[in-house]
């Protein structure tokens, strides 16, 4: 069988820049195949992806060749292109135009002047393949962030593509919702034999799906293998070794010799039995917690919220946080975490009951004054953007909080979050992930009491992630209290001392972290649960010790 | 009572070249006649018509707007049109004089009403012709500008809701557009709108390319949806046809409308009857096929 994509001494540099971002990549792409691209932020993945596509092709000097179906890409037509080659981005929000889900669908068929009784045709036949029937005619802003992405994978699908690209495509969705989406994408792999190619970060699910995995390495391509191949080879590289996914982790770090490195959770408990490997628990070090007899920095009272009159997005809600606490707030999209975020900052006011930070009424507080002990990133960084670089926008922050010295401090927190290489851009021209980190560090300026951050890691790579984590528990450390929403249960299991589950409108118990996830079965860590039969607390593969492994070797 | 869903109604399923002749008649017809009597039987038939489709509430919101809009036209028509007797009230101080001249007055409320009830026909129009529909109409004629304009529709709302997460979240940086004098906020709400604008350029350039990914502009484009004529279609627009016809007619030998504001003398003038039956039958005429519809059911 021929190859679908062959890449021949593709080198690519950005104008302006002297170093190329693709540096002499060689690979064939077989129809069928499943790839996965890794590789750390920068290393020229998304541009790798975008040169598969003519459309999307960046601005720049390149030279080797990209061959997509025996044909040149830089001389594919555009009908060619549509109906070859498809393309899922990041945002979910990026890519709909239409009103509703059916002319959203049908949008690319009109586009290749499909006759209407077979756009019917074929839309019917999708919508049922993929269960999207009974939303087609639901109106696209009504959807949530994972029905999108797949009406934006069903909208690419449509076309009947022979290879689709995906550049991160479930980053912005919760796990579960993940989850229902790489399940899709095999099912389309496998039942209909469509070429997929994704970039992805989150390697949990997708890497077990997967039957080749690429990883570039200072924009050269170093591996082209199987998944569980690049996993240890990632695991052997000091930057790389965090982007490994905590069950594949947990078999390298205890040297676990096995024919196929275990990545999803079936896999290692076929594993652990087969090999018989007995776990207990690793005490460790205590993650810092604040002292019990702290008070209360928030207090939310009975409050109810509704966005227009006729549903409750919040509904009696009652919480109080402890002054140098970290709270993560788990929950599904759509469930009203940012909602919650945003009146505890005191961005809206509920229609009922009360919100006191600091024994105020919080929408009472005075704007000037309010921005000084509270500081709010939202899912959207840009939005709170107002500058022109990235530089102006921290010195915007110190001058409006009066800072002493502004210029020493916002050097500082540039230090602090690595922006130095960026302080110079447009904040709106960076990615995604640089755009949090700079909502991050605005937030930051202020050295607010109360720390609110909604989906923190939302776009960062698992290596910034964890300097992240580490940077805010320093400041937690320092007194500091913190509230996350987030979906990353990795992270609040490795971070936040409080977890809570928002769900139809309220929030459940909160629990210390530890018991939050042993006591969750869905909602919880990989390694919770591969292991929680041996060690029922067990949430990272830092919490762990093998320990008749060894013994038997 | 319960509102039957729009979708349901006979207007909504008729076919849509038919529709925009009909919207395109009663435009025509508003322009016809201009007599305060026949425009304010026009007004209370189209908001009989604009209740049904867009429900009591929609009704009572634009009413709202739309008398404020009447007080502005007013106030306008009698300051420039003073010398039309019969003056009503004279006011004189210093140099300054004003005559409220009562033609003035009733040309006034008949403009305004004339284009208050141009508003409602558009924002009946908008529920009733959606944008799949206007696609499928301009089609034919511009295909890539119908499916451009119909997509500015939904940026029209996305931007709106990303206004409002803007103005919602500059707070966190000192920026309070609802606050301060005239000036700050208005240097505030500049300053918004630039942000807006940035941000919107920036994510509207992924969207065109992903337009372009998925072969937008590759060849000439169909339309998903197939509409046929049916008979009821044909009967409903002949009618509308004729009765639009009729008023031409009688609008030929001046029924209806005068050249002048001074003719203004009167609410209600000689032969104004006829076009207040013409036009109430025109803007009726979908409630009438509803009734119709719904009797010829099974």
């Amino acid at each position: 069988m021929g190859e679908l994509v062959t890449v021949k001494h593709l080198t690519f540099s950005y104008p302006d820049q002297p170093t190329p971002v693709l540096d002499d990549i060689n690979l064939t792409v077989d129809p069928g195949d499943f790839i996965v691209i890794a590789g750390d932020t920068g290393s020229g993945k998304t541009t790798l992806l975008n040169n598969f596509k003519k459309e999307l092709m960046p601005q720049g000097t390149r030279t080797g060749t990209v061959m997509v179906a025996g044909n040149p890409i830089h001389e594919m037509a555009k009908l060619a292109s549509a109906q070859t080659i498809g393309y899922v981005a990041q945002d979910p929000q990026a890519q709909p135009v239409m009103a509703t889900v059916i002319e959203e669908l049908a949008f690319p068929l009109e586009n290749i002047g499909c006759p209407s009784s077979e756009i019917e045709r074929r839309i019917t036949e999708l919508a049922n393949f993929l269960g999207l029937d009974q939303n087609l005619n639901r109106q696209i802003h009504q959807l949530s962030g994972g029905q999108l992405q797949l009406v934006n994978l069903a909208s690419v699908l449509i076309l009947r593509p022979k290879l689709i690209l995906l550049d991160e495509p479930t980053s912005q969705l919760d796990p579960l919702t993940a989850q229902h989406f790489l399940t899709v994408l095999g099912r389309i792999n496998q039942e209909l034999g469509i070429t997929i190619m994704l970039t992805e970060h989150r390697l949990s699910t997708v890497a077990a799906m997967a039957n080749r995995m690429l990883l570039l390495q200072n924009h050269k391509l170093t591996f082209d293998g199987t998944p569980q191949g690049g996993l240890e080879k990632m695991a052997a590289d000091p930057h790389l070794k965090f982007f490994v996914p905590s069950i594949p982790k947990l078999f390298i770090k205890n040297h676990v010799q096995v024919p196929h490195l275990p990545i999803s959770v079936t896999a290692a408990q076929q594993a652990i039995r087969e090999e018989d490997l007995k776990f207990q628990g690793v005490p460790g070090t205590p993650a810092f917690s604040p002292k019990a007899d702290q008070k209360s920095i928030l207090t939310v009272n009975n409050i109810s919220f509704s966005f227009d009159g006729q549903n409750n997005v919040l509904q009696h809600l009652n919480l109080s946080v402890n002054r140098g606490t970290w709270l993560s707030i788990i929950g599904k999209n759509g469930s009203g975490k940012s909602t919650l975020l945003s009146l505890i900052t005191g961005l809206m006011t509920p229609q009922h009951g009360k919100i006191h930070f600091d024994h105020q009424l919080v929408w009472k507080i005075k704007i000037a004054q309010r921005i000084r002990q509270l500081s709010f990133l939202s899912q959207t960084p840009s939005l709170q953007f107002t500058s022109d670089t990235v530089r102006d926008e921290l010195v915007v922050q110190a001058n409006e909080l009066k800072l002493s010295d502004p210029q020493t401090q916002v050097d500082q927190m540039i230090a602090r979050l690595h922006l130095n290489p960026i302080q110079g851009q447009n904040p709106f021209d960076i990615s995604g992930g640089q755009q949090q980190l700079v909502g991050l560090a605005i937030a930051l300026m202020a050295t607010p009491d109360l720390l609110v951050l909604d989906e923190p890691t939302k776009g960062l790579d698992p290596y910034t992630k964890i300097q992240v984590g580490n940077l805010l528990k320093q400041y937690q450390q320092a007194g500091m209290t913190i509230i996350t929403a987030s979906h990353d249960m990795e992270f609040c299991a490795k971070f936040a001392n409080q977890c809570g589950f928002m769900f139809a409108g309220h929030l459940n118990t909160l629990l210390p972290t530890k018991s939050f996830f042993a006591d969750n079965f869905f909602f919880t860590t990989p390694i919770n649960r591969i292991v929680r039969d041996q060690v029922r607390d067990a949430l990272l593969p830092g919490d762990l010790k093998l320990i008749n492994y060894l013994e038997r070797g | 009572m319960k509102h039957t869903p729009i979708a349901m109604t006979f207007f909504s399923q008729v076919h849509p070249v038919a529709l925009t002749l009909y919207f395109t008649e009663l435009i025509i017809c508003l322009l016809l006649f201009n007599h305060v009597a026949v425009a304010m039987a026009e007004f209370v038939a189209l908001i009989i018509m604009g209740a049904y489709y867009l429900g009591g509430r929609s009704i009572a919101r634009q009413l709202k707007y739309g008398l404020s809009f009447l007080l502005l036209i007013l106030f306008f028509n009698t300051l420039l049109n003073q010398k039309f007797p019969p003056i009503l009230w004279h006011f004189k101080w210093g140099i300054l004089t004003f005559q409220f001249s009562y033609p003035a007055f009733l040309y006034g409320i008949a403009m305004a009403i004339v284009l208050i009830a141009m508003l409602f026909v558009f924002s009946v129009l908008n529920r009733v012709l959606t944008p799949s529909k206007l696609i499928y109409v301009f089609s034919p004629i511009a295909p890539r500008l119908a499916v451009l304009v119909t997509i500015s529709f939904t940026l029209v709302t996305n931007f709106t809701t990303k206004f409002r997460q803007i103005l919602r979240l500059q707070r966190t940086r000192n920026v309070d557009a609802s606050t301060g004098s005239l000036k700050i906020r208005t240097q505030k709400m500049i300053h918004i709108f630039e942000i807006l604008l940035q941000d919107s350029l920036s994510s509207a350039m992924e969207t065109a390319n992903l337009m372009d990914a998925r072969g937008f502009g590759a060849t000439k484009r169909t339309h998903y949806r197939s509409y046929h004529w049916q008979l009821s279609d044909v009967t409903f627009i002949s009618l509308a046809t004729a009765i639009l016809l009729t008023g031409i007619s009688l609008r030929v030998v001046s029924m209806g409308a005068s050249r002048s504001v001074a003719s203004f003398t009167t609410i209600f003038m000689v032969n104004d009857g006829w076009p207040i039956l013409i036009t109430v039958l025109l803007f009726l005429l979908p409630l009438i096929s509803e009734g119709v519809y719904r009797l010829w059911a099974n």
